[in-house]
C-alpha cells in the first residue's frame, strides 16, 4: 500500500530538494516535512518526503540488530 | 545538404542519392554498398546459416553508455552470437520522421559503422523511408543479421537441458534498463549508471568453441532475466531455481528499483548472456568468462531442477524462503504499492 | 549503507525468527492479520512467509487500495476519456491494468486512443496542466492515507497558481474504517484474528495513537510495523508476546519512522480539503459509511466528479468465476478460486487481487501456494 523508501537529504531549496541513496539522487518535495535538514533521512513516497526518520531510533535499531545477533 | 531530413530523402530519387553518398556511404563504405544494387550477392558459406532480425526503438535515443545506433548493432549481433553463429553480415533499415536532425542521424550511423569496422561485420544492404512529421517517433532502426555456424560446430539445443545444469550470467543485471529510465525527465532522478550495451559475439563464440556441451545461451533484453528464464524453462518444460544472493546487481540499480518500485529481474540488459551448461563444466565456464571482456563479473546464479506439473522459475530469497518469478506482464511502471 | 539493506539481510532477520520460535506457545495457534498489502508483498517477496513457526498463520488483510476499489472509478475514467477528447487522465502505474467489471482497463483504453498517462508524483499532472491550458487534466487519485497528502499538495498548487484546468477524481479511502470493518463485520466472524500487524506508512500520517481506540474496544493487539523482513519478524514477536500475556495495546515496532502524533501538516491538509462520503462500496467489505473521502464543496471547481458529472455505483460485479470480493473479505483463500493460477495469473489477471502486487492472489501466486501439496 505504501512503497516508501528511506533516503538521505542531500540538498534543500525552498519546498523541494534532493535525496540520495547509493549514488542515486532524486528530486523530492519536502513540503510535508517543513523541519527537515540536510543530512536527515526521510521516507520518500510518490515524490514526497512523508516523515523524517529519527537518527536516535535508527541507531537504536542497528544496535538491536547487533544485540539479537550476539545472542545467537 | 540541409540539416534536417525531409520527405524527398525517402522518395528514392536524387535527394536519397545525395543522402546515401553524404551520410551512409562515407561511414559504411564497403564493396557491397558501392555497387548500389537492389541486393547484395554474398559469398558461399560452409556451414549452416542463421538469420535474425530486430527493430530498435528507444527513448531517449542517446543515453548513458550507448545510443540507438549502438543498440541496433549489438542487439542483432548478440542474437546471432547466442545461437552459436559467427556474425557475417548486417542489413540496415531506417524509418525516419520528417524533420529529423541530420547531425543526429550521422551520429547513430557512425556508432553502427564504428562497430562494423571494429568487428569486420559489414552492412551489406539497407533501406530508408521517411514518414511525415508526427507519424514516427524520430528514428526507428531495423537490423537483420546473417551468421554462420561452420559444419561440426555446436549450436543451442534446449532439449538437452537436464536437471542439475547450471544457470550462469556474465555480470550485473538491470544497467541498461535503469540507464534509459533514468533519462525520463518525469522521474526526476540522477544516477551514474551506464547501459551495458556491448557486442558479445567474441565471448559467446569462445564459449561455444571451448564448451560445445553448453545447452543454450540467451540475451535477456526486454523483459530481463525473468522473461528469458521463463522462456527457456517453458521450452524445455523444466523448473529453474535461481538464488537471490547470487544475482549480481549494482547497489545504485537496486536503489532506483526500490525508490521507483521496479522489479530488477524484469529490467532490460543489452550486454548480458545467460548460459545454461552441464554442472560439471560450470566452474570452468565461469573462469573462462571472467578472463574475457564483458565477462568479468560472471556468476552461477542457479540451477535446473526436475520438471513438474508446471514449468517455472523459482527464486530462493536471501532469507532462504522461496517465491516464483512470473513472466513479465508488460511495461514496467512506477508503483505506489 | 542503507538501513533497509541491513534489515533485509538474513543476519538481521534469522535471529529474530529464532526468538519467535522460542516465544510461541506450541499448544496454540496464532492468527495474525497483516492489514497492509505492502506487508503481504514484503512477506512473500522476502520469503519470510516460509520461515514462520508452523502455528502462526497470516490472514491477508484488505489493505490494498487498488484491490478494494469498485469498478466505477476506472469505468468512469474510460467513459470520460471517450466523451471528452480534450481530457488527459493521469494516474499511478498500479491502476493501468486494473480490469473493470466488463474486462476493460485504462491500458486497453489507451491502445484505443484514450489519453491516459501513468505518473510517479501527482505534481507531474498539475505541472502539465499549467503548461497546457488547452487541455483538461484529470488526476485519478487513489490510495489510503499515505498517498492522500501528495494529492492535496498538488491541489494546493493548482489553487495557488490558479490552474483552472486541473481536476482531482478523488477515490481515496480511510484505513480506520477498513480496520473497523474487519473487526465488526460478519465476514470475519469465522476467522478468529488474534492480533494485527498495523500499517507502517499510513501511521506516518495518522500517528500510532490513531489505532489505540481499536485495540481498546476490540481487545486486539496492534503492532505498527516497518516493511523490511526484520521489521515484520520483530512485529510478529511483539504481537506473540502480547497475545501470550493477554494484552491488547498499540505498540510501535517502526519507531524510527512512526510517532504517536503523525504528520500534522498532512493532517491539516486533509482537514482543509476533504470530507467523508456518506457511503462507499468496498470490494470485499461492502458498503461502509464515512469510509471514503471526497473534496469539500468549496473545491467543486477542482472536483472531477462535479465538473464531469461522474456517478459512483454501488454495484460490484466480478468476472465470471472471480472470487476477489470473497478473498478481500477473508471468506475465501485465493487457492479456492477456480481461475487462480489457471486463467488468472499475474501475466493475465482476471481480477484486481491478481493485478495489484499487493493483492492476496498475486501474493499467493508469487509464493507458489498453488504448487504446494494440500493447498489446491
Amino acid at each position: 500500500m505504501c512503497l516508501a523508501i528511506p533516503a538521505r537529504v542531500s540538498h534543500i531549496d525552498g519546498d523541494g530538494g534532493t535525496v540520495e541513496l547509493d549514488g542515486v539522487t532524486k528530486d523530492v518535495s519536502f513540503i510535508l516535512v517543513p523541519k527537515v535538514k540536510v543530512g536527515d533521512h526521510v521516507l520518500v513516497h510518490v515524490g514526497f518526503a512523508l516523515s523524517v526518520l529519527s537518527d536516535e531510533e535508527l541507531e537504536q535499531t542497528l544496535r538491536e540488530v547487533e544485540r539479537y545477533n550476539e545472542h545467537q | 545538404m540541409e540539416d534536417r531530413i525531409n520527405l524527398n530523402h525517402g522518395a528514392g530519387g536524387r535527394a536519397f542519392d545525395d543522402l546515401f553518398h553524404e551520410v551512409f556511404l562515407p561511414v559504411f563504405d564497403n564493396k557491397y554498398l558501392r555497387q548500389m544494387s537492389d541486393g547484395s550477392i554474398l559469398g558461399q558459406y560452409d556451414g549452416k546459416l542463421v538469420l535474425t532480425t530486430d527493430s530498435f526503438v528507444v527513448s531517449p535515443r542517446i543515453f548513458p553508455g550507448g545510443s540507438l545506433g549502438k543498440l541496433a548493432f549489438c542487439g542483432t549481433v548478440n542474437d546471432l552470437a547466442v545461437m552459436g553463429a559467427k556474425p557475417l553480415y548486417l542489413t540496415l533499415g531506417l524509418i525516419i520522421e520528417e524533420g529529423f536532425s541530420l547531425e543526429e542521424l550521422r551520429s547513430h550511423m557512425q556508432d553502427i559503422a564504428d562497430l562494423c569496422y571494429l568487428w569486420d561485420i559489414p552492412v551489406v544492404t539497407g533501406d530508408t523511408k521517411v514518414v511525415e512529421r508526427g507519424h514516427g517517433d524520430g528514428l526507428f532502426i531495423n537490423t537483420t543479421g546473417l551468421g554462420g555456424i561452420a559444419f561440426g560446430q555446436p549450436s543451442p539445443n534446449v532439449e538437452k537441458i537436464a536437471a542439475g545444469d547450471k544457470i550462469i550470467i556474465n555480470g550485473c543485471i538491470g544497467n541498461h534498463g535503469i540507464a534509459v529510465l533514468s533519462q525520463r525527465s518525469d522521474l526526476n532522478l540522477k544516477c551514474q549508471i551506464e547501459s551495458d550495451c556491448a557486442p558479445l559475439h567474441m565471448l559467446a563464440t569462445s564459449l561455444w568453441k571451448s564448451f560445445p556441451d553448453i545447452r543454450c545461451m540467451r540475451d535477456p533484453t526486454r523483459g530481463g532475466l525473468a522473461s528469458v528464464l521463463n522462456e527457456i524453462a517453458s521450452c524445455c518444460r523444466m523448473e529453474f531455481n535461481i538464488f537471490e544472493n547470487l544475482i549480481p546487481i549494482e547497489p545504485a540499480v537496486a536503489s532506483v528499483c526500490e525508490l521507483m518500485g521496479f522489479e530488477p529481474l524484469q529490467l532490460a540488459n543489452e550486454g548480458k548472456i545467460v548460459v545454461i551448461a552441464p554442472s560439471e563444466q560450470a566452474d570452468d565456464i565461469v573462469a573462462s568468462m571472467k578472463s574475457q571482456p564483458y565477462g568479468e563479473n560472471s556468476q552461477i546464479i542457479g540451477e535446473v531442477c526436475q520438471g513438474g506439473k508446471f514449468s517455472m522459475v523459482r527464486l530462493t530469497t536471501c532469507l532462504g524462503g522461496e517465491r516464483i518469478v512470473p513472466w513479465p506482464s508488460g511495461e514496467q511502471m512506477p508503483r505506489i504499492c | 549503507m542503507s538501513i533497509n539493506r541491513v534489515l533485509n539481510h538474513s543476519t538481521a532477520v534469522l535471529p529474530i525468527i529464532e526468538r519467535l520460535k522460542k516465544e510461541v506457545n506450541i499448544d496454540r495457534r496464532y492468527s495474525i492479520m497483516e492489514f497492509c498489502g505492502g506487508h503481504t508483498h514484503s512477506f512473500v517477496r522476502s520469503g519470510l512467509i516460509d520461515l514462520l513457526p508452523a502455528n502462526i498463520s497470516l490472514v491477508h488483510g484488505p489493505g490494498c487500495p487498488v484491490c478494494v476499489l469498485p469498478s466505477h472509478p476506472v469505468e468512469n475514467s474510460i467513459d470520460l476519456l471517450q466523451k471528452h477528447s480534450d481530457v488527459i487522465l493521469y494516474t499511478y502505474g498500479d491502476m493501468m491494468r486494473v480490469p473493470t467489471d466488463d474486462g476493460d482497463s485504462l491500458l486497453h483504453a489507451r491502445s484505443r486512443g484514450a489519453q491516459v498517462r501513468s505518473l510517479y508524483s501527482p505534481l507531474e499532472a498539475v505541472d502539465y496542466a499549467a503548461l497546457h491550458p488547452e487541455v483538461k487534466v484529470v488526476f485519478l487519485a487513489i490510495g489510503f492515507e499515505t498517498t492522500i497528502p501528495p494529492t492535496l499538495v498538488a491541489l494546493q498548487r493548482a489553487i495557488d497558481l490558479q490552474i483552472g484546468n486541473f481536476f482531482v477524481y478523488c477515490n481515496h479511502l480511510d484505513t480506520a474504517m477498513a480496520l473497523r470493518g474487519i473487526l465488526e463485520r460478519e465476514c470475519y466472524n469465522d476467522i478468529e484474528i488474534d492480533g494485527f500487524i498495523g500499517p507502517g506508512h499510513v501511521s506516518l500520517i495518522t500517528g500510532a495513537k490513531f489505532f489505540e481506540p481499536f485495540a481498546l474496544k476490540y481487545r486486539k493487539p496492534i503492532v505498527i510495523s516497518g516493511f523490511t523482513p526484520y521489521d515484520l519478524a520483530l512485529s510478529l514477536l511483539m504481537l506473540v508476546q502480547q497475545i501470550n500475556h493477554d494484552e491488547a495495546r498499540v505498540d510501535v515496532e517502526y519507531k524510527r519512522a512512526v510517532d504517536g502524533a503523525g504528520n500534522v501538516k498532512a493532517q491539516t491538509l486533509m482537514d482543509r480539503f476533504l470530507t467523508r462520503r456518506d457511503s462507499f462500496t468496498w470490494r470485499g467489505l461492502g458498503d461502509m459509511k464515512h469510509s471514503a473521502f471526497k473534496l469539500k464543496d468549496e473545491y467543486a471547481v477542482y472536483d472531477a466528479e462535479v465538473v464531469f458529472s461522474l456517478v459512483n455505483s454501488k454495484n460490484i460485479k466480478s468476472s465470471k468465476g472471480c472470487l476477489c470480493s470473497q478473498v478481500l473479505a477473508g471468506k475465501s483463500k485465493p487457492t479456492s478460486c477456480s481461475l487462480f493460477a489457471g486463467e488468472c495469473t499475474p501475466e493475465n489477471p482476471q481480477g484486481v487481487c491478481m493485478v495489484s502486487s499487493e493483492g492476496a492472489c498475486s501474493a499467493y501466486y508469487l509464493a507458489g501456494r498453488h504448487l504446494r501439496l494440500g493447498e489446491l
